[in-house]
């Protein structure tokens, strides 16, 4: 059957399935023609997967979300809340370093759960049920910190993890390397991953054999607020400080993440490997036009055409290839 | 045919009320083991009143339900699956982006325990799944696309795989052919013979004469929430079902 695929459909198929990677590689390829010693250099690549690890877990944290068919508007806010609440908790409680980062992560895990009851089971859009947790988050934060930025005397650790490296592997990216093996297993390898790739592909269906929709739902909006709290703790860990707004910016980011990744791995669908992909794109992007001496608006012409392009080509690529497989199938 | 074996399954006086509507008024009906009952009606009819009943997802206002001679209490879905019933819904039945594996599997998948938590055994799957299929003669050509890309009979195949692998005993599809062309029709009738071949209860539920005359060993028709004809397979005669079906004694068939 496959031998009988002409050029063009084998073309085609490689597209849908690898579109997201061949622009990660014609961006590699461009800046590294256009600036090839500053690029390349061990420097430059530390920095790219350093600064693309925070708000690359919160493109994972917003992916199980999408997975499950639903979204998560607050993984901005809760990264800003975890990580300002991390340093508040060290600094003005004098806690230490685990308990922060417990008590950091139980916040934005609670309000991750109220989020997974208002959706899944109140049935309130997720639109608005996330939005206005979102907003429920600011005002923790400016509850406990009047919108000031927190900093002073922290363990250790902080700038261990924060600026620290193993095998020139920044301690982040590690960090980030060992969310993606975690959930990728969970969503690839285990019943659990089939069952939210089902409801989100065929929520009806996926009740019909008897999946717990509602509860598998909520566990998402769950995890999502607690990846996005690890991505908000990353990213103060870096600054050095707790600041009420860090994070805000994470969500247009990773929602970009997470559609670019739809064009590869599992064409059309969301998925963990797909994100990484997505989430490299956006990075390689904003450091290569750094590079070559762009100014800031490019970057978001940046990010916002290249997420135009990828979906409006894997769009019309995936709809060919359907029609293809429908010729297919009829012969 | 009927007095040599018991029923399967036994539906004595069911009936179903909703709000200022009979869908279904008191009505018995016997489903055997290596049989392909049809349930022929209209829109309307009753027929999906019926094969809620038959599966548990609506309970009766009255009667009762025997499975394998034993009196069910507490009818459900979750009772029913238990004990060996599978029910193919006509759109609902598989789940597009997942491959045809994991449909098969879906709910139900096989894992090997590391510690404490649970692993697809993906392998496991992949060659069972494979056996299953071919066992029921379903071609499914590709195993690892989404089964959104196969062809409308190789979907159902797939949704009728599923049910088998888990319905050992009792099978109700629902409407299985509704949206296939000539030849995926027939792939997909000629899978239903194998069921029965392989001494499973088959029930199909269908609008379609000619695939009544064709599989049924038995046929009930189905009118304005009532059964108004069984016919063993020697008394089937379309003309007469169409007759039935429509209420219309100048029915025919074209």
């Amino acid at each position: 059957m496959k031998s009988n695929l002409t050029l063009i459909e084998k073309g085609t198929r490689f597209l849908v399935s690898y579109s997201a990677l061949i622009v990660l590689a014609i961006l590699i390829l461009v800046f590294g023609i256009l600036n090839p010693s500053a690029f390349f250099s061990l420097n430059n690549l530390q920095n790219v997967f350093v600064q693309a690890s925070p708000g690359g877990v919160v493109a994972l944290a917003l992916t199980t979300t999408m997975i499950v068919g639903e979204f998560d508007l607050s993984v901005g806010y809760m990264a800003s809340l975890a990580g300002l609440l991390v340093f508040g908790f060290m600094v003005n409680h004098h806690d230490n370093f685990l308990v922060s980062v417990i008590y950091s992560l139980g916040a934005t895990s609670i309000l991750g759960l109220i989020s997974g009851i208002i959706v899944s089971r109140l049935k309130v859009n997720a639109f608005i049920g996330t939005l206005g947790i979102g907003f429920v988050a600011v005002g923790i934060v400016y509850s406990f910190s009047n919108g000031a930025l927190i900093t002073g005397k922290t363990p250790h650790i902080v700038d261990t993890l924060g600026l620290g490296s193993i095998l020139n592997i920044q301690n982040l990216t590690l960090i980030w390397f060992l969310c993606i093996a975690i959930l990728w297993i969970i969503t690839e390898r285990t019943p659990l991953g089939i069952h939210m790739r089902a409801i989100g592909g065929h929520a009806r269906a996926a009740e019909l054999v008897g999946l717990p929709v509602a509860k598998i739902r909520m566990c998402a909006f769950i995890s999502s607020a607690f990846l996005a709290g690890i991505g908000g703790i990353m990213l103060s860990m870096r600054l050095g400080s707790g600041q009420p707004n860090a994070g805000n910016g994470y969500l247009l980011d990773g929602f970009a993440a997470t559609f670019l990744g739809r064009g590869f791995y599992r064409p059309g669908q969301f998925s963990v490997p797909g994100t990484v992909v997505g989430a490299l794109i956006l990075q390689v992007g904003y450091n290569g036009l750094t590079i070559i001496g762009m100014p800031t608006a490019a970057k978001y012409y940046f990010s916002g055409g290249t997420l135009v392009v990828a979906l409006a080509l894997g769009t019309i690529a995936g709809n060919y290839h359907f029609k293809l497989n429908d010729k297919r199938n009829k012969k | 045919m009927k007095s040599m074996t018991q029923p399967i399954l036994q539906l004595k006086n069911v009936s179903k009320k909703y709000v200022g509507l009979t869908a279904l008024h008191p009505s018995d009906l016997e489903v055997y083991s290596g049989q392909i009952l049809v349930i022929l009606g209209s829109n309307g009819a009753g027929k999906s009143t019926l094969l809620k009943l038959m599966c548990g997802a609506e309970s009766s206002d009255s009667g009762e339900v025997i499975f394998q001679n034993s009196l069910q209490k507490h009818w459900s879905i979750a009772t029913s699956r238990a004990l060996g019933v599978e029910v193919v819904h006509q759109e609902l039945a598989v789940v597009g982006e997942l491959n045809p594996i994991e449909n098969l599997y879906l709910g139900r998948e096989k894992v090997v325990h590391h510690r404490w938590w649970p692993f697809l055994a993906q392998g496991a799957m992949r060659r069972e799944g494979t056996a299953l299929l071919k066992s029921l003669g379903a071609q499914v050509l590709n195993l690892k696309g989404k089964t959104v890309e196969l062809s409308g009979g190789q979907r159902q195949a797939v949704a009728i795989a599923r049910a088998v692998g888990w319905g050992e005993k009792l099978i109700i599809l629902d409407e299985p052919t509704a949206a296939l062309g000539i030849g995926e029709t027939a792939e997909v009738e000629q899978m239903i013979r194998t069921l029965r071949e392989r001494g499973l209860a088959v029930v199909l539920v269908t609008h379609r004469l000619d695939q009544a005359k064709n599989l049924a060993d038995r046929v009930v028709v189905v009118r304005q929430g009532r059964i108004v004809g069984s016919f063993v397979k020697r008394d089937i005669e379309v003309t007469k079902l169409a007759t039935l079906i429509t209420g219309d004694e100048t029915a025919s068939v074209v």
